[in-house]
């Protein structure tokens, strides 16, 4: 077998594929254009190398840029809420028949997506800034960040889906910028999850159960319940209702802590 | 020079050679080769994924060129990079010196 089809199968084989693939196979064919004789190594190895060096860079891109998505995201929808708010919007919204229907389970994603994805974002980040790049860490960011940008998406669909439902009730100067902000974070967010499934690619699978240090877990719980909480009643002009919501995302994290524990590595 | 050696310092290696110009990766492994006087003679596919990682990690960028109907890739240093290579050069001079001091 030829060194490009050797090579082509060794990188395939360590989860590189497409695009960089055909980058990398590009770069060698032009150095052995240069030299044929090129001393360029053992396909295999050289194959595990690219993979070695370029899963951590790369899972903390897609983190950094994750990140400012899912910042993105909270911030534009906190903006369009408040002008909701600020223009008494919510009174207009039509809660019964077909359309409340879809109003209120936009709602709900809207309301479960984004705490969601507050929490895994912070938590994806844990491991990067505590400085971990070893294969169970950036398996557990790939993990965290993937749960994060799905949540972020479901909450870019739902926004989405409320204004077109709610689109004959809103005044006219509301409904565009409402989409504009529904659909803003999505470049930087396709190009997050775009590496982020490189990354994944590159990453073996290895055991990740019980690495998240509880201190650490509870701290972001607490801030997420205040920030939840202490924005709410600032949005809203209500101590009751930043209370509850703040109870909301309180049993939202215990959910989701039921539910996505182990495989994100929060407990043994 | 044994390949061990470099370990560590190969991407401060990569870097400065790519503080002058832009160069593709043949290029970046003649330049070590010619600058170090034969010393760093590197098994070449070892340059690549450094080149790659650097790149991943902003202190490179890179684009396609075509020259005489060929298509390379060709590497620079990024401002990012620029400031590692100033940074990863101070610490060798100090580390240089403290080893000389020693040695000498």
């Amino acid at each position: 077998m030829s060194f490009e089809r050797t090579l082509q199968v060794e990188l395939d084989r360590v989860g590189i594929h497409g695009a960089l693939a055909r980058r990398i196979q590009a770069e060698l064919a032009d150095h052995r254009r240069c030299d044929p004789e090129a001393p360029l190594g053992d396909p295999r190895e050289l194959a595990e190398r690219f993979a070695a060096d370029l899963r951590a860079p790369l899972t903390r891109r897609a983190a950094r840029h994750g990140f400012a998505a899912l910042a993105l995201t909270g911030l534009l929808l906190v903006v369009v809420a408040a002008v909701y708010s600020a223009t008494d919007q919510w009174a207009r919204l039509d809660v019964f028949g077909a359309r409340g229907a879809v109003v209120a389970a936009g709602g709900l994603a809207i309301m479960i997506g984004a705490q969601v994805a507050f929490v895994t974002g912070l938590l994806a980040l844990a491991p990067l800034v505590l400085g971990r790049s070893d294969q169970a860490s950036l398996l557990l960011t790939q993990r965290r960040l993937a749960v994060a940008l799905v949540s972020a998406s479901v909450v870019i669909g739902a926004e989405l889906t409320q204004t077109v439902a709610q689109r004959p009730l809103l005044p006219g100067w509301l409904v565009v910028p409402s989409m504009i902000a529904a659909v803003a974070p999505l470049p930087v967010l396709v190009p997050a999850a775009h590496t982020l499934r490189i990354a994944r690619g590159l990453t073996p699978t290895v055991p990740v159960r019980g690495l998240f240090p509880t201190p650490l877990l509870a701290a972001v719980a607490f801030a997420a319940i205040a920030a939840m909480a202490l924005g709410s009643a600032v949005v809203e002009g209500s101590a009751a209702e930043g209370l509850s919501r703040g109870a909301i995302e309180a049993v939202a994290i215990a959910g989701c802590f039921a539910l996505f524990a182990r495989p994100l590595g929060l407990r043994r | 020079m044994r390949a061990e050696s470099l370990k560590g310092h190969l991407d401060a290696l990569v870097l400065a050679t790519l503080g002058d110009e832009p160069l593709h990766g043949y290029a970046v492994i003649e330049a070590l080769r010619a600058r170090s006087e034969g010393a760093f003679d590197l098994a070449e596919g070892t340059v690549y994924p450094v080149l790659h990682r650097l790149e991943a990690d902003g202190l490179l960028t890179s684009s396609w060129s075509t020259v005489a109907g060929r298509r390379r890739r060709v590497y620079r240093l990024s401002r990012r990079g620029r400031a590692a290579l100033g940074r990863q050069r101070a610490e060798w001079q100090s580390f240089a010196r403290a080893v000389e001091s020693v040695l000498a």
